[in-house]
Formats: C-alpha cells, sequence, structure tokens
C-alpha cells in the first residue's frame, strides 16, 4: 500500500497557493479596514443625533416661549379692550347726561372713561402689547379707538426678534443633523455591503485552493481576484471617504 | 515522512502502518470540504453583520426621530393648553363687564341718579354692545388645529417608539445569532486539528450548527418591524379632538379611517371604543349618565377595548374601558379584574382604583372595596380640593349608586361607602376635623326640589344648628325611568353653618338625557341626616 502525504493533492502550483494565501489575507485586511471606517464615521452619526436633539430641544423650546408671551399678550389685550368698551359706554353715558342737561355728570363720565383709556393703554404698554416708542403719541393721549392686535403677526415679530440674535434658536437647524446623520448610516451600510463582498473573494480564493482541477482552480482564483477588485474599488469610490 | 500529519505509534514502539490511498483520498476531501465550509461560514457572518447593522442604524436613526418628536410634542401641548386657557381667561373678561360701572344694572349710576328714563334697558343694551367689542382674537378656530397637531404628535412619538423598540430587539437577535455562529466556525475549525473520528463529527456539528444560525437569522428577518402611517396617525388624532369636543359619532368614523389605514392600531381601538361608549352614554362625561349599556353599539365598545388590550397589554385607558364596559355589564369579577390590570400599569391613577373598588362592592367584597377606596384617598393626599378631585367623588358616587340599584344585596355596603366618602370629600373641601357626631339639635332640609326649564331648582333652610356645623348637600339625578340615580360633579355643596337660615338654589343642567327625577341628600357634620327626592322631566332617553 502506498503512501503520500495529504497535502499534495492540490492541482494549482505552489507559486499560486502562496499567492491565495497572499490574496486570502489581503482581502481579510480590506474587509476588515471597511468595518473599521464603519465604525469611526458611525460615531460621528451619533454626534449629529446628539446635535440634531439638542437643536430641536433649543427650538422648540424658543416656540413655547413664544407662544407664551402672545398668549399672555394677547391676555393683556382683551383686558385692554375690555377697558375700551367700558370707556365707550361710559362715553354713551356722557352724552345722554349732555343731552339732558348734566353737563357736570357728563364731565365726570368722560373724565372716567379718559382716565379708564390712559390707564389701559399704559398697563397694555407695560405688559408688552404695544412697543412703548410705537404709541408714544397713545401715551401723551389715548386714541378714542383702540390699538389693533394680531396674534399671528406679534408671533411673527417675536420669531425675528429671536433670528437677529447672536445665539439665536432660529438659526438653527435640526433636521439639518438628521439628514447628516442618516447620511452617515447610509454610508455604514454601504461599506458593510462592500465588505461582504471582499469575503465572497475569500470564499472564492478557498475554492481554488483546495480543488483537484486545476484549470477549475484558476478560474475561481480570477474570479476572486475580480470581485475582490469590485469589492475595494467599490467601497473605496462610494463609501470610504 | 514530517509532511505526514496522521502518522501514529503503537503500543509497542512499532508506527502504525500509514493511510491508504482511498483513506488519505478521503481525509482530504473533508480538509478541502473543511475549508470551504470555514469561508462559507465567514461569508454568513458578514451578511448576518449586515442585518444587525442595518438594525443597529434603523435603531438610532428611530431612537433619535423619537425623541426628537417627543420634543415637538411636549411643544404642541404646551402651545395648546396654553390657548385652551385663554378661552376662559377671555369668557370671564368678557363677564366680568357685568360688574363695572356704568354696565352694573344692580348698582346706581350717574344717569339713574340724574333721573333719566330708561336706564335699565340702556345698561342692558349697553353691556351687549360692550361684550362683543371684546374679540376671541381668532384663537376659537386656532384652538382645534393646536388639538390636532398635540394629538397628531403625541401618537406619532407612541407609535416611533413601538418601532424602535422593535428594531432593537433586532439588533439584539443578530447579535446572538453571530455569537452562535461563532460556536460553528469553531466547531469546522476544530476539524482541521482533530483526527480520527472526532474530525468528521465536529465537522458536521459545525455544519449543523451553521445551517441553524442561517435559517434563524433568516426567520428573524422575515419578522414585521411594526411601523403606522401617517395617515392612520392623523386620522386617530382627528378622533381624539372630535372625542375632547364632544362629536362622538364623528369620532367613530374617524377612529374607522386611522383602522383602515392599520387594521392592528391599538391607540385607534382604544379611541374608537372611548368614542362609542360616550355615543352611546352623551352625558357620561359630566355626569357618568350610563343610558345605553347594552345591544350591539356597546358591545363593539368592548369589543374594541378588549383589542385594544390585546395590542398592547400596557394601554391604560383600554384596561380602563374594559373595566368599566364589564362593571355596567354586571360583570363585576371581570370588572374587578380589568381594573387590576389598570392599577398594575399605572397605580396612580386613583380613578381605577374608585372603579375597582366599586366593582369589589358589587361582586361582594366589602373589605377589598374599602382597601382600594384607601388607596385611591391616600393618592390624593398632599392635594388641595380641586375640580379634578370633586369629578373623582362623583364618580365614585355614581359607580356607588349603580351598585345601590343593581346589586340590591351590596346596596347596605355602598350607602355605607357613600356616606364615607361624602364625609371624607367633606372635610378635605372645608379643611377641618369632622365632630364624630351630627349636631345635637337643629336641622336641615331639603324644599321645592324639582328639576323644570333646564334647572335643578330647590331651597336649603336650615334651623338652630349650632356654630360650625358643617352642611353637605349631594345632588343626584335620574336619567332613566327606574334607573341607578347618577351624582354630577357640578351638584354638590359644602358649607359650614350656623343658626338658621335659607339658599335658594338653581342650578342649570344642560343634558342629553333629562332627570327623570332628582334627588339631594343632606349631610350635618358628615352624617346624612335627610335624603329628599323631587320631580323630573319625562324620559328623553
Amino acid at each position: 500500500v502506498s503512501r503520500r502525504p495529504e497535502n499534495e493533492v492540490t492541482a494549482i502550483s505552489t507559486r499560486a497557493r502562496w499567492t491565495i494565501a497572499f490574496l486570502i489575507g489581503l482581502a481579510t485586511v480590506t474587509a476588515a479596514g471597511f468595518g473599521w471606517r464603519a465604525a469611526q464615521i458611525g460615531s460621528t452619526a451619533a454626534y449629529d443625533d446628539r446635535q440634531s436633539i439638542s437643536e430641536t430641544i433649543a427650538v422648540e423650546q424658543a416656540a413655547v416661549e413664544r407662544a407664551v408671551t402672545v398668549a399672555s399678550q394677547a391676555r393683556e389685550y382683551v383686558r385692554y379692550r375690555a377697558d375700551y368698551a367700558v370707556a365707550a359706554a361710559l362715553d354713551r353715558e356722557a352724552d345722554r347726561l349732555a343731552a339732558a342737561g348734566q353737563g357736570r355728570l357728563a364731565a365726570v363720565s368722560r373724565g372716567e372713561a379718559a382716565g379708564l383709556r390712559d390707564g389701559a393703554t399704559r398697563r397694555a404698554a407695560a405688559a408688552g402689547v404695544f412697543g412703548r416708542f410705537t404709541i408714544q403719541s397713545d401715551l401723551l393721549k389715548p386714541t378714542a379707538k383702540p390699538r389693533p392686535f394680531d396674534y399671528r403677526a406679534r408671533a411673527r415679530e417675536l420669531a425675528a426678534e429671536e433670528a437677529g440674535t447672536l445665539d439665536s434658536p432660529a438659526s438653527l437647524d435640526p433636521g439639518h443633523w438628521a439628514r447628516a446623520a442618516e447620511d452617515i448610516r447610509t454610508r455604514v451600510r454601504g461599506l458593510t455591503r462592500w465588505a461582504l463582498l471582499v469575503l465572497v473573494a475569500v470564499l472564492l480564493y478557498t475554492l481554488a485552493e483546495v480543488t483537484t482541477r486545476r484549470r477549475l482552480g484558476y478560474v475561481l482564483l480570477g474570479c476572486g481576484v475580480a470581485v475582490y477588485l469590485a469589492g475595494l474599488v467599490g467601497g473605496l469610490t462610494t463609501e470610504f471617504f | 515522512m514530517a509532511a505526514v500529519d496522521d502518522d501514529t505509534t503503537r503500543a509497542d514502539g512499532e508506527p502504525e502502518p500509514g493511510p491508504t490511498e482511498a483513506e488519505l483520498e478521503e481525509r482530504n476531501r473533508l480538509r478541502r470540504n473543511i475549508a470551504v465550509t470555514l469561508s462559507a461560514l465567514v461569508v454568513l457572518g458578514a451578511g448576518l453583520a449586515i442585518l444587525q447593522v442595518d438594525a443597529s442604524a434603523n435603531e438610532s436613526n428611530t431612537a433619535r426621530e423619537t425623541t426628537r418628536t417627543a420634543v415637538e410634542a411636549m411643544r404642541a401641548n404646551v402651545v395648546a393648553d396654553t390657548v385652551a386657557g385663554l378661552e376662559p381667561l377671555l369668557q370671564s373678561e368678557r363677564d366680568f363687564l357685568a360688574f363695572r360701572r356704568p354696565l352694573d344694572a344692580g348698582e346706581p349710576s350717574l344717569a339713574s341718579a340724574a333721573g333719566l328714563p330708561g336706564t335699565g334697558a340702556q345698561v342692558t343694551g349697553s353691556l351687549r354692545v360692550a361684550r362683543s367689542a371684546v374679540p376671541d382674537l381668532g384663537f376659537g378656530t386656532l384652538l382645534p388645529r393646536l388639538q390636532l397637531e398635540a394629538e397628531r404628535l403625541t401618537l406619532k412619538q407612541r407609535a416611533l417608539a413601538t418601532t424602535r423598540v422593535t428594531w432593537n430587539d433586532r439588533s439584539t437577535q443578530y447579535t446572538t445569532v453571530i455569537a452562535v455562529l461563532a460556536v460553528a466556525l469553531f466547531l469546522v475549525g476544530f476539524g482541521l486539528v482533530v483526527r480520527g473520528l472526532i474530525r468528521p463529527a465536529t465537522y458536521t456539528l459545525g455544519v449543523g450548527v451553521g445551517v441553524f444560525v442561517a435559517v434563524w437569522a433568516v426567520w428573524i428577518h422575515h419578522l414585521p418591524i411594526p411601523s403606522t402611517p401617517d395617515t392612520a396617525i392623523t386620522a386617530a388624532a382627528r378622533g381624539a379632538v372630535l372625542t375632547a369636543d364632544g362629536s362622538y359619532r364623528e369620532a367613530v368614523a374617524s377612529y374607522d379611517k386611522a383602522l383602515a389605514a392599520k387594521d392592528d392600531y391599538g391607540a385607534a381601538y382604544a379611541g374608537r371604543a372611548r368614542a362609542r361608549l360616550l355615543a352611546l352614554n352623551p352625558d357620561f362625561a359630566t355626569t357618568r349618565a350610563v343610558t345605553g349599556a347594552g345591544g350591539p353599539a356597546f358591545e363593539g365598545a368592548v369589543s374594541d377595548a378588549r383589542r385594544a388590550l390585546e395590542l398592547n397589554d400596557r394601554d391604560i385607558l383600554a384596561a380602563a374601558i374594559v373595566a368599566i364596559t364589564s362593571f355596567y355589564q354586571g360583570d363585576y369579577e371581570r370588572a374587578v379584574t380589568a381594573a387590576g390590570e389598570a392599577a398594575a400599569i399605572n397605580p396612580k391613577v386613583p380613578d381605577v382604583w374608585l372603579l375597582k373598588s366599586a366593582a369589589q362592592t358589587a361582586a361582594g367584597n366589602p373589605a377589598a372595596a374599602k382597601a382600594s377606596l384607601e388607596r385611591a384617598v391616600s393618592l390624593l393626599r398632599g392635594t388641595g380640593p380641586s375640580e379634578t378631585t370633586r369629578l373623582l367623588a362623583s364618580a365614585y358616587l355614581s359607580y356607588l349608586a349603580w351598585v345601590e340599584r343593581h346589586v340590591p344585596a351590596e346596596a347596605a355596603t355602598a350607602r355605607e361607602l357613600t356616606d364615607r366618602v361624602v364625609a371624607t370629600e367633606t372635610a378635605f373641601t372645608l379643611d377641618r376635623t369632622l365632630p364624630k357626631a351630627p349636631p345635637a339639635r337643629g336641622r336641615a332640609t331639603v324644599e321645592r326640589l324639582r328639576f323644570e326649564n333646564g334647572r335643578l331648582r330647590l331651597r336649603l333652610r336650615w334651623t338652630g344648628l349650632p356654630a360650625g356645623t358643617t352642611l353637605s348637600a349631594i345632588g343626584y339625578e335620574r336619567p332613566l325611568a327606574g334607573g341607578a340615580w347618577t351624582q354630577p360633579a357640578g351638584l354638590a355643596l359644602f358649607a359650614t353653618v350656623s343658626g338658621s337660615g335659607r339658599r335658594d338654589i338653581s342650578v342649570p343642567l344642560q343634558r342629553a338625557c333629562e332627570p327623570t327625577a332628582v334627588r339631594v341628600d343632606l349631610y350635618l357634620n358628615g352624617a346624612r341626616t335627610v335624603t329628599r327626592t323631587g320631580p323630573g322631566v319625562a324620559p328623553t332617553c
């Protein structure tokens, strides 16, 4: 009975076997490199997530503050309008008293109405419903008709005021950070897929190494090289950098 | 010789004869298979890594969006609540005009002092003009939009949280699969370094584990990831807003749309159960009056609530609805169980403990009922009297009134608990300790008790009461002829009185089912002294 070493059945040459061993190592290192890069940029995605959340909090906090401010001003404006409504009723009472020849009582009513308007205007200005500098003539002598108030316009004004400050939440863009994080994760996914392709080359190299048919061995080796190169070039050109 | 790795030596020192050609061929074939299998397992591992990375990336993205949406939902709710809080303030400003000169009809004015004719009519007209001059600023139309946005974002956040948790689980599952794959790699690789029969055995075992891992990964990959379409979320949010607005039938239709978009949407089932329940019992939200317990529509509400609980066993609303519907269907044991489940989800909700207490009363377990009541009361310690505490008490009194009517065997226990709760609420509201017994002298009565022209009217009279006597008047109404009484939150009065006096009371009651009878229980120092009933109107339900 003849004896023979087990590893003498390989079809391809010894040099090719060494080449395959090297290529297997190269493919493994390449796949590991892709994995390293994926982990590296993945940590950037986590940072972008945190930025997105913190900016969302800042933006929403500013929105709440604007809403509370506008609501507070609306509340004060309604008090102002109620005072003006009472002042109008006092004026009507004064008209009736004057018509009935009660001039002194009419003057009392008119004076009360004027005082009410004055107080209402000053209180509204103090509460921020109207800017002090924009209604200076009213503060000297309030108009007979109430000034208008539009909560939508006021909300826009407040947003514009915020946008003009250096630490303005209006300049924040949490969506930008969220998109950046998702783009990075798309790259991570891509890198892992290219790494898989590179590892398929390892499988082909192994088949080339162990096959007993020489021609098939070289075909498999060639396929492995082609797959490896496709994975390497694809990974480097699309996702790695 | 050195290249032959399977040489062995016999016990007598002579080398074993080498393997035959056929044996060598077989061994080499196995080693080739092992090499190829190892490579295949590495590729399989890389594929699993891709799945794990995908799941992990989705989990991270969803986690971020969940947090952002939670913040947005918080903003939307705060803004909606702020604007909702404006409405009563604006209304109170209009109402307060009637107490300001010269719009106060009850006070003398300069015009009346001057003897001008028609002053009363002038004041009324001026008041109308003044009220119309106080604007609502458009908040009436803004508020529903804000509420819808707040509800939509809240539901979206919950849906995202569910998706996020599933991705997290999926990522962990793939990690576990990869760990098992490492075992397969070890077993197959071990076949390269051992000889004899162990080699094919470990190889075969390793291949088996590898195949198992592959099948396991495919199975995991095919498990669904829950996601809720925006159309379903928006429709459910609209349903919630319509329910809060009292438009119950429109709310049910909106929830139908949500379920058409996602047929396993738990929040929509729970919302539809509530809307259906309220559509059948339109006064339930204000008076706890149950006028439509039974029939297919009620069964629909019950099955919706049960389905919601199946889909999400942490949905306290669904559990509470199951408890309430079971209670009003007379299935008190089930009501106790469902209330217990709701309490397990959140033990800090007193409503649930009160419902459980009432169900335990009906089920003939007074000791447990008292314990549940104590638990509810303990949750309110440290708070002050408020609309919320009154609503809680009125709900419990209504439950007990139902037990008193429908479970005669437990009526005495229900009355005992009723009296205990009224005494507790009286002490709580008046912030004082009640005397141990009713006053030794004096009395209090209810006269002219009736419901007519949409108002409950009565005269409360007390005579000869010692100083510091507490007087509590608890009003009930009966929406169905011969049905159970119900205790609306608005019909309660707590006061400290002395000597003699009277108060004429007239309360508007806007009801879908108008009272067929009314009742007032009077308590002095927390002890029931008088119960009076009065007529209502012909049944409207």
